[in-house]
């Protein structure tokens, strides 16, 4: 079976209609599995038309008004222009291809920061809170939402002071020397070593990049590209035994959701 | 106050591997046997949107929720243990199926050395090979007496494998043959022969083909989608609880599952015991549950934790050396070494348990007469499925932001492959767990404290190891690696490795384990405790194999205990 055919069986209709099907037939296995022998799931006549991007409207997306642009978190542009530089910082766009700006990280990071992500919601935040060794793990009570905060206003700050103008609006190699600084504990936050915010930041700015697009990061899954990750194919059995490099369309989860 | 319900004959705290199989055996034969899970009730439904790196392997989609409990954590005694805030280290799995859901899949036999590996190791290098600090014992069991019941979870389970060189003969073959080699663990296995080793296929509990286990359950074929290792698997592929042992318990009407179901304590009235006490973590109900049996399933640490606060057997004290609830907390140190190629791999392809092994340098497969350390580790390359927000892996001096760090690590991406060692940790005096003075869970209990430090022994396994893993990658070309080192002291933040053990382990002494060798606790009759916490250490294999007998074998004792009620093993 060719890469193409293989694509073709994992196609977002024809796995609609075997999810459907799939619900409550959980006896022996489960009917997803009980399609497979020792082969890929056969294809179907259904032909498949165009990429996933086509019945998602990402291409003719640009054009229209996006609603899910707008803040959750950020109080006003220039927070949401500190974050969008620092990330761009940790992730520059280069010959690879795009860098956080232009992948949506700054949007993913306000959408996660006004929910469980921002609350540290699955995280033990009982007290009493106290200063551990150097090996036993974060210790401070700050949530991430006020870390953020903190974070974006001492980078703020620290650009004014040294050069009078906002952090966004610095040359490249001045926003890594504040950075820098940052991440090396030299400036100070409330609560918890400014390090400590670095690592948030470079984390967090790593999942916009390449987190499924589902988040708002990660736009036209072009982090993906970048690093040849094909996405969320639920079948590689026809192509894993290949010598040489296996290049795929990227796939996103959406493709496997019915609306 | 508490609504005191039914009485079942059983009573299984935890739906995980252990659980499931002893709620499966013992419904087969009629018994009434009432599933508890903390969590919710899982489907392979539930997985079909689930190649979701954000949500499941940052977000820990899958593991137990920490704001509601966790550990506490110290390296020594005179540290004041604090909490663990966040996963790092080692995860901790939740809802129906458990870690069995979310595994990888690798499934072994331990070496018949493991179960004697005080006598084995006295006979043959003397008394003073390793110091008395490290509290090394035999396990109460033989290999031949476990086998039948390792082989009988490999045929629900339906491992993929052939027969290891360097381990004893197969008495059969595996249930499904080895699973499909790809061009990376061809370079690897070519390596290790290179090097002068003997690599055979990993044994994988993702299937390399369709196979029906004796219980009539199918599983289906893997599809080596590179979702394995924090994801269920939503073609029901992987071997897991949740496809093969829960729906046998569940064709039968004397068992009942009931999730939302967390056990606070295992209740005693006159000093025996009568039930269990759980509270529903969503609306803060509680019951008391009165059975014939409890058997306590469920993670190593919550195992342990849960006959602390119910006072069952004598806690561990390491000043005086009594006890021997806590007692032998050991786990997987991984020496690990990652190479950079030219050559572009498939790296996004791949199964949990995909890959190549070698044992040349794991149990007491070479001499240690003139080494200063006994056991060794398990050696693997695995083809498991990178995916991009957490695999970052770039040379050695590469700052970790930044254009460099963006371009060396897309380029890494599909250019480097890892391998490491499913290293042995000996048991030590210091190391164990106790309930911890300050912090509590959402219930008001103390928290579970761990103290663990790495020890001298299992420094000068890990250098060893991480020598040999070296001189096999060296025999791929590559241009660069990385050798992980171990720091000064354990540290609980960085990922790890989740196979932590012991804390109510098994043996034939009733002074220095707490269950015998059906997993039967000393101290009571109708108590039995099932998991990684009866391993006295960890051996140089994946863990979940050996769960996986010891179910089997506790599920085979309870019957006997139902019938005859009284211990399975003279003390």
């Amino acid at each position: 079976m060719s890469n193409e055919e293989t694509e073709k069986s994992f196609s977002r209709r024809n796995f609609l209609k075997m999810s459907g099907v799939a619900t409550g037939t959980l006896i022996t296995g489960t009917y997803l599995g009980s399609l497979l022998g020792d082969e890929a799931p056969p294809a179907t006549d259904e032909p498949e038309t165009g990429s996933q991007g086509d019945s998602e409207g990402s291409d003719s997306g640009s054009q229209q008004q996006n609603f899910t642009r707008a803040y959750k978190f950020f109080q006003n542009p220039e927070e949401f222009q500190i974050i969008e530089a620092a990330t761009e910082r940790i992730f520059p766009e280069d010959d690879n291809g795009p860098g956080a700006q232009a992948l949506g990280v700054a949007w993913f990071i306000d959408h996660e920061l006004s929910g469980g992500y921002g609350a540290n919601a699955r995280e033990y935040m009982k007290g009493p809170f106290k200063e551990g060794t150097d090996f036993q793990g974060p210790q401070y009570a700050t949530l991430r939402r006020d870390i953020f905060r903190d974070g974006m206003r001492l980078m703020n700050e620290e650009a004014l002071s040294a050069h009078d103008v906002p952090f966004y609006e610095l040359e490249g190699g001045q926003q890594d020397e504040i950075l820098t600084r940052m991440q090396e504990n030299e400036l100070e936050l409330p609560g918890l070593e400014a390090g400590d915010f670095f690592e948030e930041l470079r984390l967090v700015t790593l999942s916009g990049a390449y987190a499924d697009p589902l988040y708002g990061g990660n736009i036209e899954m072009k982090g993906w590209e970048m690093k040849k990750f094909p996405g969320a194919y639920m079948s590689y059995r026809e192509e894993i035994e290949q010598e040489g490099f296996v290049e795929k369309e990227m796939q996103s989860n959406s493709t496997h959701i019915s609306h | 106050m508490a609504e005191t319900l039914d009485k079942k004959e059983v009573v299984v705290v935890g739906m995980g591997w252990a659980g499931s199989i002893v709620a499966a055996e013992l419904a087969k034969s009629g018994k009434q046997v009432l599933g508890l899970e903390r969590g919710r009730e899982k489907t392979t439904e539930d997985y079909l949107t689930a190649h979701d790196e954000y949500r499941y392997v940052v977000g820990h989609e899958m593991m137990q929720d920490l704001s509601k409990e966790t550990i506490t954590y110290r390296n020594a005694l005179d540290e004041e243990a604090l909490p663990m805030r966040r996963f790092g280290a080692f995860l901790i799995g939740t809802d129906v199926g458990g870690g069995g859901v979310h595994w990888n899949g690798d499934t072994w036999f331990y070496n018949p050395y493991d179960f004697e590996l005080k006598s084995r190791t006295e006979e043959k290098y003397g008394p003073d090979k390793v110091s008395d600090d490290y509290l090394i014992q035999d396990w109460g069991i033989t290999y031949d007496e476990l086998l039948p019941y390792y082989e009988k979870f490999e045929e629900t389970a339906g491992i993929s494998g052939e027969q290891n060189p360097m381990g004893p003969e197969r008495r059969k073959p595996y249930p499904t043959p080895p699973m499909k080699m790809t061009p990376l663990l061809s370079d690897f296995k070519a390596a290790c022969e290179a090097a002068g080793a003997t690599p055979f296929r990993t044994p994988a509990g993702n299937m390399s083909e369709q196979y029906t286990n004796p219980d009539g359950m199918t599983l289906a074929a893997c599809q080596y989608c590179g979702f394995c290792e924090k994801f269920g698997c939503e073609w029901g592929a992987k071997s897991s609880p949740i496809v093969t042992t829960i729906p046998v318990a569940k064709q039968h009407d004397n068992f009942e599952l009931r999730t939302n179901a967390n056990v606070l304590e295992i209740l005693k009235e006159d000093g025996e015991v009568t039930g269990v006490h759980y509270i529903d973590p969503r609306t803060q109900l509680e019951y008391i549950q009165p059975a014939d049996v409890v058997v306590v399933t469920s993670h190593t640490t919550n195992n342990t934790k849960l006959l602390l606060h119910s006072e069952l057997g004598t806690a561990y004290d390491p000043e005086t050396g009594d006890g021997a609830v806590g007692k032998n907390y050991c786990l997987h140190i991984t020496p690990s070494v990652t190479a950079f190629f030219d050559k572009e791999y498939n790296m996004s392809m791949g199964a949990g348990a995909l890959g190549v092994t070698i044992d040349d340098y794991n149990n007491d497969n070479f001499d240690h007469s003139d080494v200063d350390f006994i056991h060794g580790g398990s050696i693997s390359m695995k083809q498991q499925g990178k995916r991009p927000i957490l695999e970052n892996a770039v040379p050695q001096g590469t700052k970790n932001w930044g254009a460099e760090f963006k371009n060396e690590s897309i380029n890494a991406y599909n250019r480097s492959a890892g391998a490491w060692a499913q290293m042995i940790t000996l048991p030590y005096v210091n190391n164990y767990l106790s309930l911890d003075p300050t912090y509590t869970d959402d219930y008001g209990r103390p928290l579970l404290r761990v103290t663990y430090d790495v020890t001298d022994h299992d420094r000068n396994v890990h250098e060893y190891i991480a020598d040999r893993i070296e001189e096999i990658l060296d025999e791929m070309n590559p241009v660069s690696k990385n050798r992980s080192e171990l720091g000064e002291h354990f540290d609980i933040l960085p990922a790890h490795n989740d196979h932590i053990v012991g804390g109510t382990i098994m043996g034939a002494d009733p002074e220095t384990s707490v269950v015998n060798n059906y997993l039967q606790m000393w101290d009571a009759d109708n108590v039995f405790v099932i998991g990684g916490s009866n391993f006295p250490h960890n051996g140089g294999y994946n863990p979940t194999g050996t769960v996986g007998a010891l179910a089997y074998r506790a599920a085979e004792g309870i019957e006997q205990y139902l019938d005859d009620n009284g211990p399975l093993v003279d003390a």
